[in-house]
């Protein structure tokens, strides 16, 4: 399983990351990649999303299909993963 | 930072932080930032004395943009370094030998 941490609020930059999903990978929003959250709504996708609850917080993003998740949630999905890929 | 406390406080450790294009600019001596405020060097440097984990910082992104040691400053005839003492400078092949030694590498 691959983490694509997403920290980017550009379209084009989410266009590439659904290109290079792979079943089982996972989209994590985080910093201004959060504001992704509606325009990944729109999008079908089986891979599990997950948004900072921090960044989503301090963003004012409260409603979210994203599984929310806390610091400490996050390094266990990193530890978890296979490979973590950064989007910027 | 966050996730550097966060990895540290659970069972994980961290070997090197490494900073690389224009994150190197957090290595500047001289930032000054307004009264009240403190320079995000310093906040690294702070964070690297509480965890003791070094921080390296790319030399080539380093030097041309103005972040030298003595030795880089004395190289290029610049009379003084800019890099906070908290910092080191060094090369690719150090980043590949950790992470070579890692289990993963995370970039932000």
């Amino acid at each position: 399983m691959i983490v694509h941490t997403l920290f980017s609020d550009l379209p084009d930059t989410l266009g590439q990351v659904l290109a290079a999903l792979s079943p089982g990978d996972v989209i994590l929003l985080a910093g201004d990649g959060c504001y992704q959250n509606a325009r990944v709504k729109q999008i079908s996708s089986d891979a599990d999303l997950f948004m900072l609850a921090e960044d989503a917080q301090v963003r004012g993003i409260n409603e979210t299909s994203a599984r929310l998740i806390s610091d400490p949630e996050w390094v266990t999905l990193t530890a978890e993963s296979h490979q973590v890929i950064s989007w910027f | 930072m966050r996730f550097i406390r966060a990895t540290l406080e659970s069972d994980h450790s961290i070997k090197r932080i490494f900073f690389y294009g224009d994150a190197v600019l957090a290595a500047n001596r001289f930032q000054t930032p307004p009264q009240g405020q403190k320079s995000i060097a310093q906040s690294w440097a702070e964070l690297a004395e509480e965890i003791s984990i070094p921080l390296h910082a790319c030399i080539a992104n380093s030097v041309r943009r103005g972040i030298v040691d003595e030795r880089e400053a004395e190289r290029y005839n610049l009379g003084v370094s800019s890099i906070h003492p908290s910092f080191t400078l060094t090369g690719l092949g150090e980043m590949t030998e950790v992470v070579h030694d890692s289990e993963k590498m995370v970039q932000f």
